[in-house]
């Protein structure tokens, strides 16, 4: 018997994406939602035993689960109310007699009793499949095993060698005891970064005053035992000439130096410690990445040279971004409280034990979002060889992710999420229909799904915002639509004229401040920080692979005018680096590269049907027989696979 | 949700949807008991076909289903030549350009195609009717019960492991469900919840359902000959017995024939949610422990840390 397909289910916070392993399209698309009968929810908010929450949350985000009713002994009594629900949109068609919950919050399950049921009822009421004979490829939004480090922990050396063994180090799993202790070491302090009662960035500024210096072990840990301790270091800012920088002198003990020693700065911030590294070279002294493009500074030997400090002890570094990269640090960490970085692998835990012990599945794999967009990009033809590292940009309805990917790792702390996405394209389209009068022409209950069918139908990005103004004034004739719609309760038609939306509605991405004034960075700069925030290392593989992802960024013309505007910004950079250094150095130049494709909307989705249906998915997936050796903890092992680097 | 639907949602969606746009499609889809469908347009975009793959097709065909198919689906049946599709058992070809125009029999239209596989596994029941109306007819008062006839048993081995057999006779047609339960809480959820069948069949207003019986391990006795079942613990055996008055007319056969057809998924779901059930009354159980146990907790002291040198930790 030829093996059955297995199912790829993408529970994201708005809609569920579900299907079989090899189609192009998910064979449902629906809203994460749950509609209970009455009954069993008023049970959970009511007083009482059922007010308790389910231990196994996170933070504590969120109402009170419901809970079944306490059930009688008789069988006749008990009821079926626990079968009594509706999901995706038939609970939202229920939803007047039954009452709503989304199982889903900020991309993690929050509630695992609904989830529970939803996954029983998309499974045998939509794909009709008995799961005892699939298995299923999972796709959590931050499921994902988050490359610890980033920005915190740019380990660069002089030689680029050990950078990429550290780096690599750093990437790989931790088998040996001193790795994992880096690890939980940088974790302690990022965790300690995110800790609540936050201050506000300019306060914070103020009162980095002293640097506390931290240090560990990393790379060393075969040559000497693993150092451990604080040291001492003073941290001062210094105006020249128009730039300020910040310096920070540290103290290293005796024999830190030969050792690849990280070393976090934690600043005092106020309430807060900030972890920042350095990494020492071979010599004993830190040195500090700039995180300009390419431009490795390292950090002069306090009065130059190993030689006239044979303990290698005392160095300063000059950095003038330092200070400002700290207190993006603790706006990132400001910001995480409220979205959470990292999907807590207790999440894939319960997942795992839900799927195999209530439904007896085959066997698991749970995908990461990011990695799945990257695969899914492999079927353009301007993709010429498999591989996991590139920046995903997804764009959905409400919020744009960027995500840097390196090796099918995603590097968590370079994140950034922009507050512009496919709703506030709709408000845009709606705003300006409005200033040029044709809102008139709309029936109001229409009005949304006009500026939406105007959203999807008609516009495009244009390269030069002003030549394009100039070409639709000389001739409007010509580039103005026309939209004719019918109103959906009288049956009345009308006609609307389609003007400058066409190219300003996508727009709002590489010119924000058409839109609004709360987030003005445009899109090609953020995705430029996001990729000089990350380990130098992948760099150029992030530049020559920015993915596209999501329903809103299949705007026509979309990736070229991005491609455009970061090559700009790159090629500016490149331009300035080689000025500073006097024209001696020549750059080669970096590609940058953005793909589109045709699975786009569903670009997650996608990836994780062509993953699913690789004879390859069926080694790296955890089978039912390994879990009941290894237990729910088996997922959080990880692997990558599908790429062929 | 407590039945299962008997038609296939995503024929359904991707027809309705096809049927209004014609566009091209490529999609491979599962039922239960191990169908494979596959629904493309091979040549144009009007041209659907739909192809179905069942484990238990051999079975099927000698149980008559071809004559099933003729009549039912004849219209669109692709014979056996170059365009039906290798690995497949079954395919239609639905010509958007011939289907019916109005909006109310082309919804029944996809219903019909989307039972497809109800339909075809109803083939061998169908049978047993016509078999049951001749020894009905052949059978006299006068006849001793020694020399009663029954009608073959008709083995139909829908999963793996699993089958399905069939018996009719003059005065009843009788239905074994083999089923396997894989897991050993499965094994324990099963057996409560077929004995929970056979104990509501004693209730008054369901005495006219038809009669349940259910062994674990062991075959019932009629099927001591039947080949190929296998013997074990975790194997269940359902036995319905169906008298005259569950296929007295068309409509009434039919909803018997769906319902037995979909019992094995039907109780395997339910041994899932019954799991779900228990799960969520475990995490409640747990946190309230959880509570417990943290009042229990004494207070801990807070220990000042210092480094080597004196300095302070400030923890948060």
């Amino acid at each position: 018997m030829a093996r059955l397909p297995p199912l790829v289910i993408d529970n994201g916070t708005g809609y569920t994406k579900m299907g079989f392993a090899g189609n192009p399209e998910p064979s449902f698309v629906f809203p994460t939602v749950i509609a209970t009968h009455g009954s069993s929810t008023s049970g959970a908010s009511g007083g009482g035993k059922s007010t308790v929450s389910a231990p196994s949350r996170q933070g504590g985000s969120g109402g009170p689960p419901p809970v079944a009713n306490k059930p009688g002994h008789l069988a006749s009594k008990r009821g079926i109310d626990d079968l009594d629900f509706f999901i995706g949109d038939e609970a939202i068609a229920n939803s007047k007699t039954y009452s709503l919950h989304y199982p889903i919050k900020h991309g993690m399950v929050d509630n695992w009793d609904h989830m529970e049921r939803f996954w029983a009822q998309s499974i045998f009421k939509y794909l009709r499949a008995e799961p005892e004979d699939h298995y299923v490829l999972l796709v959590s939004a931050k499921a994902g095993r988050v490359k610890r480090g980033g920005p915190t922990v740019v380990a660069s050396g002089r030689s680029e060698e050990d950078e990429c063994r550290i780096a690599g180090e750093m990437r790989s799993e931790g088998g040996r005891a001193t790795r994992t202790e880096g690890r939980g070491f940088l974790s302690e302090c990022e965790n300690q970064c995110l800790a609540p009662q936050a201050e506000s960035p300019s306060r914070a500024k103020a009162r980095i005053k002293a640097v506390n210096v931290a240090y560990h072990d990393v790379g060393g840990a075969f040559r000497r035992p693993p150092l451990r301790g604080i040291g001492r270091g003073v941290f001062a800012t210094q105006k020249v000439g128009e730039e300020t920088s910040q310096q920070a002198s540290l103290e290293l003990p005796v024999g830190a130096e030969g050792a690849h020693v990280l070393l976090l700065l934690l600043l005092r911030g106020g309430e807060r410690e900030i972890p920042c590294a350095v990494k020492t070279s071979q010599a004993g002294y830190p040195c500090l990445l700039d995180s300009r493009f390419g431009d490795d500074r390292s950090i002069a030997p306090e009065a130059g040279g190993a030689d006239r400090h044979p303990e290698g002890r005392k160095c300063v570094i000059v950095d003038p971004l330092l200070g400002f990269r700290l207190l993006k640090r603790l706006n990132e960490a400001q910001r995480s409280m409220t979205e959470p970085p990292l999907n807590p692998p207790e999440n894939r835990e319960n997942t795992a034990e839900i799927m195999f012990e209530s439904f007896n599945i085959q066997g698991l794999y749970i995908a990461v979002q990011a990695v799945l967009a990257l695969a899914a990009s492999w079927t353009s033809s301007k993709v010429t060889e498999r591989n996991l590292t590139g920046v995903v940009i997804d764009s959905g309805d409400g919020v744009t992710h960027t995500i840097p990917v390196a090796d099918g790792y995603v590097i968590g702390s370079s994140i950034k999420h922009i507050p512009i996405a496919g709703r506030n394209i709709t408000e845009f389209v709606l705003n300006l229909l409005r200033d040029r009068g044709e809102q008139a022409h709309i029936p109001p209950e229409d009005q949304l799904r006009v500026a939406e069918k105007i959203k999807e139908d008609y516009t495009y990005v244009c390269q030069d915002i002003v030549k394009e103004i100039r070409k639709y004034d000389t001739d409007p004739y010509k580039y103005f639509a026309r939209f004719a719609g019918e109103h959906s309760v009288t049956g009345r038609k009308y006609d609307i004229d389609i003007g400058y939306e066409r190219f300003l509605a996508p727009e709002i991405f590489f010119n924000p401040e058409i839109y609004s004034s709360d987030f003005l960075t445009p899109l090609p700069e953020v995705v430029d920080n996001v990729i000089q925030t990350s380990p130098i290392d992948v760099r150029r593989g992030l530049y020559k692979n920015i993915v596209l992802s999501g329903g809103s960024t299949m705007f026509k013309d979309f990736g070229r005018r991005l491609q455009r505007d970061i090559k700009h910004i790159v090629d500016g950079r490149i331009a300035n680096s080689e000025q500073a250094s006097g024209n001696h150095m020549r750059s080669t130049g970096v590609d940058v590269n953005v793909v589109t494709h045709k699975r786009q909307r569903y670009a997650v989705w996608y990836g994780g049907s062509l993953m699913a249906s690789t004879p390859e998915f069926y080694n790296v997936a955890h089978t039912k027989q390994q879990y009941e050796e290894f237990g729910p903890s088996l997922v959080r092992r990880f692997s990558v696979f599908g790429s062929s680097s | 949700m407590i039945q299962l639907e008997n038609h296939n949602v995503i024929i359904q969606n991707v027809l309705t949807e096809r049927f209004v746009k014609p566009g091209r499609v490529d999609i491979n889809f599962v039922d239960y008991d191990n169908v494979r469908f596959h629904l493309s347009t091979p040549t144009s975009k009007t041209q659907l076909v739909l192809s179905m793959g069942i484990q238990c097709w051999r079975d099927l065909a000698k149980y008559g289903v071809n004559d099933m198919l003729e009549s039912e689906y004849g219209e669109w049946l692709i014979r056996d030549g170059p365009e039906k599709e290798q690995e497949y058992d079954v395919s239609l070809m639905i010509d958007l350009e011939k289907i019916p125009e109005d909006e109310e029999s082309r919804t029944s239209f996809i219903y019909h195609l989307s039972m497809l596989k109800p339909m075809i596994l109803s083939a061998p029941f169908r049978r047993a009717y016509e078999t049951h109306k001749q020894l009905a007819a052949a059978h006299s008062p006068d006849t001793s019960s020694a020399e009663e006839k029954q009608g073959d048993m008709m083995i139909i081995n829908y999963r793996e492991e699993e089958a399905f057999v069939i018996q009719s006779s003059w005065d009843r047609i009788t239905v074994y469900i083999s089923t396997a339960f894989k897991e050993e809480t499965d094994r324990v959820f099963g057996r409560v919840f077929l004995q929970e069948f056979v104990d509501a069949r004693r209730l008054s207003n369901l005495q006219s359902a038809p009669q349940v019986l259910y062994t674990t391990r062991e075959p019932p006795l009629e099927l001591r000959n039947v080949p190929g079942l296998k013997k074990s613990d975790d194997m269940g055996y359902v036995t319905f017995v169906l008298f005259p008055r569950h296929f007295a007319n068309e409509d009434i056969a039919k909803a018997s024939i769906l319902r037995i057809l979909t019992f094995r998924n039907y109780l395997h779901y339910h041994l899932k949610a019954s799991k779900s059930y228990m799960h969520s009354r475990m995490r409640i159980r747990v946190h309230t422990f959880g509570q417990i146990l943290n009042r229990a907790k004494p207070e801990v002291q807070a220990v000042e840390r210092r480094t080597a040198t004196g300095r302070t930790f400030r923890s948060r």
